[in-house]
């Protein structure tokens, strides 16, 4: 449909195409132009071939010829007086010409960023990702910049920059388990854990709906055991004396993870959609956020509940506490562990930046019901004691600190799809809040919890919470991640919009590629991060294949960093194309001159057949 | 695929509500469909008996091979079905 | 003659109140109803006797024999005769004509709308072909009243014979000229005739005095000389039927049928309908109604179209493109109903903008903002088959996109255009511009 002289303008570089029949002799005006943000539509349809066509910047005030027909490409031979083109017009033209700029340093500070790609989303159905092309992340390169020379960007930046400050800290004293062993009572002795024989039947008796309980130790030579549907992977940690979750000390066990999973009493897995139950090896993503790492040892507990609850709320819930019995007497345990046994000790500070770009991370997790649900701060980490289901909250946005993610404040009751969901794990080691806590050119005022509600009337009523709580913090940009893929794209949409609308730059991280398209789309949505792996874009069954990594978050904290200091967004192709990613990692990674080392995807599994078969 | 392209409205009912999914049944005795509830848009509170829609394809085959992984799952659970109700019989 | 059924409401505003009860004589020319609000008074068209007065409508029984002569309406300033004669807008919206007209164009224009647009219609043209002198005093009087300097005639350049005859009639006019219009619907849309004629694009919301102008139907002229010339009150209206007919499908021209005439008398003084009808059309093709033979004619009825049958679409997916310059959504649910389409998808075309009162105004009438993105619409909501009622210019474009998307398309007049022999609106053929006489005469 024919557009305005903004539009116009803003796709100076597309080609142009008449909307409608126009006669020799008239002048070309925006309004005789088609809209190009269909253009794709058109040439998959058929309806339209692109060859040839000059760009809208250069048949603006032309005259034309010739009589021609709608959707007809304006060519160099139909018009006369065409203006000189810096670039021919091709919708490819989009993905790999942006090239980041040399020395970005020299224009902004706070964020600066040269060209990104933009990903533009018309009516919603076909979803693109919009990933930076050349922002520039290096906390190096702009401390060339003297302080408070001025600059076109943050007046505050301009500023001499306020003292960094330190809200509070939160201690990791990390000690080592080497090897895992049944015996008459839960105790580490050196780098021996041992859990207690017969805590089956405690957690068993605590729980009514749990009708057995079976704990497996597997260690690495183990991998290749068959296992139900994975429900959950979580650390073992405590905290030291009265610490509150997400401040003081907080001792792990390295080495070993706590691993759920289940069925009920007909053997129908629980949450189970699909098969994610098989031999472990071929099925976890090793050393994502929310996966065991190669090498550790699994306490992997079978729960079986009571038949027809594992599509209940209750049903899942009770495993997962039935498991944190077990959980509990490795804690109190590790609690007792003398301090030389400490291997490393890691300190996270929550740090304010003063006069950097105050920037939020809001992520949505999920709370349709059932097992689509999470314990939100708990009084240990990842626990149960003490904690609320967002369900219960009414999914409202719930503000916390970001150590007190990597604290373990979130008890994820983990449901489909393996490769998305973000395990309990994940929020533990949750890279974006780590990487943005850590760079320093922006300032993360905190974490914002938001969850998802089956209900549409539901999903606006917290989105527009989430709208009201960002606008509150005053903040310069904001990052909204989700899990997963389906109905909660609305209200991650929805979540985009209230910040957008708010005029606060916002990026938005999303397993999308092939099968996880977004279902809605609005005209905030433009700067997006896709946190999909797997080789074809899809859903592939490995556990926590999808999920938000480092690579992620780089991309999403170098796009919103453009974004903030206004740098224009290219748009990325229509179909979803792997390159976009690696591309900007490396231009991101040639402008930082770290190395980015990509993440593997499923291909360095073991080859399971049914992979095989897809894959090949 | 080869008629991925061919999208055609399907309608269903909801049959069966669970906390976490939906069960719905295809009109004009077509299948049984079940899935997640985050898989189903909704725009009010969901109920039995009421009529939802989408667009489907037609499932192909993708190749005349047995894929054991998958054979393998499907045996295991009926054992394990099997193993359950006999327990329960016992019990009885 | 059967009974004569006087609308009261035949205008632009609220219904009028009657002023006879039943049993009263009345005379050809006797006020019958008056405006409570906004409205024009309202008189028989006939010598007769009321037999009923509705909630709508006031039913006579005309006398068997029926004189020429009519109550005259009282002297006065000429703006007060034409109030008093209750002309309204003939064109088709009925807005009184009194209210019109009462503005100060400060040496502005008086463009007269003879475009005649609706595309099998021919009164407009013949009343300037057989009337064109009292036509042009008409067009003086409004330009007094109103204050304007010039008067134009918009007339489409296809019909030669008129034009010739209003260039012979404007020969030695100053202050009068004519502008030739292209074939091209609508080219009669109040803003359109603004736009061709002055080179203004007002907003849907504006009115042509924001132009320094007023629009007047050709035939509404007409009703104003006879109101300040023949103290004669507006009773009487032309209408053009055509469609399927008994003798012949070519359009018959009636002047001064009496308002209230039932739309089957009409039919049969035109020679009765030739069945299979798939129903009879009130006004024009693109913005005509749907009608039965007991409706009566109002002053603002401009033709009666008994159509072919529609074509069976077998409850095929349809989907409609609704537009300003067509039916209204429910028209073209109408017509998609009588063809038996199942409509999956509406769609209204981006320059159609929503008025207060519901209505749809093109907001560039007759050029097209491009249709490809509708198309692709009502492909993904699954239509087989689409409806438009779109302008010329517009369907030529949805033409440039359905067909490659397998989108079967009609357009709304299709039944109509193929009633009367004429073309489908498909694809556009004929130039939007026009070459203008040398200095308008």
């Amino acid at each position: 449909m024919s557009i305005t002289a903004e539009t116009a303008q803003a796709h100076a570089n597309d080609p142009a195409v008449l909307c409608c029949r126009a006669e020799a002799g008239i002048t070309i005006e925006a309004a005789n132009l088609e809209d190009p943000a269909i253009f794709d539509d058109l040439v998959d349809s058929g309806l339209l071939t692109l060859d040839g066509a000059l760009t809208i910047g250069q048949v603006l005030g032309a005259k034309l010829t010739k009589t021609c027909d709608s959707l007809c490409p304006l060519t160099a031979d139909v018009l006369e007086g065409v203006k000189e083109a810096a670039k021919p017009a091709a919708l490819e033209s989009a993905k790999t010409e942006e090239t980041p700029a040399p020395a970005p340093v020299a224009q902004v500070a706070g964020g600066t960023a040269s060209g990104v790609l933009k990903i533009h989303i018309g009516e919603g159905k076909d979803i693109d990702l919009e990933i930076p092309v050349g922002a520039l992340g290096g906390g190096t390169a702009v401390a060339e910049i003297p302080a408070g020379a001025a600059t076109g960007v943050a007046g505050a930046t301009a500023q001499v920059p306020a003292e960094e400050k330190v809200v509070r800290t939160l201690t990791k004293k990390h000690f080592t388990i080497t090897e895992v062993k049944r015996g008459p009572e839960t105790k580490i002795e050196g780098t021996t854990l041992y859990i207690r024989e017969g805590i089956e039947k405690d957690c068993i008796d605590n729980q009514e709906l749990v009708h057995d309980f079976k704990i497996e130790i597997i260690t690495p030579d183990l991998y290749h055991t068959y296992s139900e549907t994975v429900m959950d992977v979580q650390p073992i940690a405590t905290k030291e004396g009265d610490a509150e979750l997400g401040s003081g000390v907080t001792r792990t066990l390295d080495g070993v993870v706590m691993m759920l999973t289940g069925t009920d009493d007909d053997g129908v897995q629980i949450g189970e959609f699909g098969s994610s139950e098989g031999y472990l090896d071929e099925n976890i993503m090793w050393g994502r956020p929310g996966a065991p790492d190669k090498g550790e040892i699994f306490i992997k507990a079978q729960a079986t509940i009571q038949a027809k609850t594992n599509m209940e709320r209750r049903g899942p819930l009770a495993a997962h506490t039935a498991f944190d019995i077990v959980t509990q007497e490795i804690r109190l345990a590790l609690k007792e562990l003398d301090e030389s046994l400490v291997t490393s000790t890691e300190e996270f500070k929550q740090v304010r930046r003063p006069g950097k770009k105050k920037v939020v991370i809001v992520k949505e997790i999920m709370g349709q019901g059932a097992m689509h649900d999470n314990l939100v701060l708990p009084v240990e980490p990842i626990g149960v004691l003490g904690a609320h289901p967002n369900v219960d909250l009414g999914n409202v946005p719930v503000v916390v600190s970001p150590l007190e993610v990597l604290d373990g404040c979130i008890h994820a009751l983990t449901c489909i799809g393996p490769a998305s969901k973000e395990m309990s794990r994940h929020y533990w080691r949750e890279p974006l809040v780590l990487e943005a806590l850590h760079d320093t050119e922006i300032d993360l005022c905190g974490v914002v919890f938001v969850g998802s509600p089956q209900i549409n009337a539901e999903k606006f009523y917290v989105s527009k919470r989430v709208g009201y709580t960002v606008e509150a913090m005053d903040v310069d940009g904001a990052f909204v991640t989700t899990e997963g893929f389906g109905n909660n794209h609305i209200d991650f949409a929805s979540h985009i919009e209230q910040i957008g609308m708010r005029g606060i730059p916002v990026v938005g991280m999303s397993f999308c590629a092939v099968q996880g398209a977004l279902v809605v789309g609005n005209k905030y949505m433009t700067h997006m991060v896709d946190n999909n792996k797997s080789e074809a874009g899809i859903e592939n069954e490995v556990l926590a294949c999808n999920t938000l990594c480092t690579e992620d978050a780089l991309r999403a904290i170098a796009m919103l960093k453009a974004n903030m200091s206004g740098e224009d967004v290219k748009a990325a192709e229509k179909k979803w194309n792997p390159n976009v990613k690696s591309t900007n990692l490396e231009l991101i990674s040639n402008v930082t001159g770290e190395k980015i080392t990509l993440v593997d995807n499923e291909q360095s599994l073991p080859m399971s057949k049914k992979r095989k078969e897809k894959y090949s | 695929m080869k008629y991925g392209d061919k999208i055609i409205r399907m309608e269903g009912v909801i049959v069966e509500v669970h906390e976490g999914a939906v069960g719905i049944d295809l009109k004009g005795r077509l299948g049984f469909l079940k899935i997640p509830l985050r898989m189903l848009i909704t725009d009010y509170p969901i109920k039995v008996g009421q009529e939802v829609a989408w667009n489907m394809s037609f499932p192909e085959q993708l190749s005349p091979d047995v894929n054991e992984h998958y054979v393998a799952g499907i045996d295991n659970r009926r054992q394990k079905e099997m193993q359950m109700s006999n327990q329960k019989q016992e019990v009885e | 003659m059967n009974n004569v059924q006087i609308l009261l409401r035949q205008h632009v505003g609220a219904p009028c109140e009657a002023t006879v009860k039943a049993g009263d004589k009345v005379k050809k020319g006797t006020l019958i109803a008056a405006p409570t609000g906004l409205g024009a008074n309202i008189f028989s068209s006939v010598y007769g006797t009321v037999t009923e007065v509705l909630d709508d409508r006031i039913v006579i029984k005309p006398d068997e024999k029926q004189k020429d002569e009519f109550v005259p309406i009282k002297e006065g300033s000429k703006l007060e005769m034409i109030t008093s004669a209750g002309v309204v807008g003939m064109g088709g919206a009925g807005f009184p004509t009194a209210v019109k007209i009462k503005a100060d164009l400060n040496g502005g224009y008086v463009l007269v709308n003879a475009a005649e647009c609706e595309p099998g219609l021919k009164h407009n043209i013949i009343q300037i072909e057989e009337n064109a002198e009292k036509t042009i005093r008409g067009l003086k009087y409004v330009m007094e009243i109103s204050n304007a300097a010039k008067g134009v005639f918009a007339i489409k350049k296809k019909n030669e014979k008129a034009v010739s005859v209003l260039r012979e009639a404007i020969k030695n006019e100053s202050n009068i000229t004519i502008h030739l219009l292209p074939d091209i619907y609508p080219m009669g849309e109040e803003r359109a005739v603004v736009r061709e004629v002055l080179g203004i694009l007002l907003d849907p919301t504006q009115l042509p005095s924001a132009a320094d102008a007023i629009v007047i139907n050709v035939e509404t002229l007409l009703r104003v000389a006879e109101a300040i010339e023949d103290k004669k009150p507006c009773f009487s209206k032309n209408v053009t039927v055509i469609g399927q007919l008994n003798d012949s499908n070519e359009p018959r021209v009636y002047m001064d049928v009496p308002v209230g005439t039932s739309v089957g008398d009409l039919i049969e003084r035109a020679g009765g309908m030739r069945e299979p009808v798939g129903e009879i059309v009130m006004g024009g093709p693109f913005t005509g109604k749907s009608t039965t033979l007991e409706d009566p004619i109002t002053k603002t009825t401009g033709g009666i179209i008994p159509t072919i049958e529609f074509p069976d679409l077998h409850g095929a997916n349809v989907g409609l493109l609704v537009c300003a310059c067509g039916g209204s959504e429910d028209r073209m649910r109408e017509i998609c109903a009588k063809m038996n389409g199942k409509v999956v998808s509406v769609a209204r075309c981006k320059q159609a903008a929503e008025m207060k009162n519901g209505a749809l105004k093109c907001e560039n009438p007759g050029n097209c903002p491009g249709q490809a993105a509708k198309c692709l619409q009502f492909k993904k909501d699954g239509a087989e088959y689409i409806i438009i009622g779109n302008c010329s210019d517009c369907s030529n474009t949805v033409m440039g996109s359905a067909p490659k998307m397998k989108l079967k398309v009609f357009h709304m007049t299709d039944h109509i255009m193929r009633t009367i022999g004429h073309p489908l609106y498909r694809r556009l053929t004929v130039s939007k511009q026009v070459d203008q006489l040398p200095n308008g005469k």
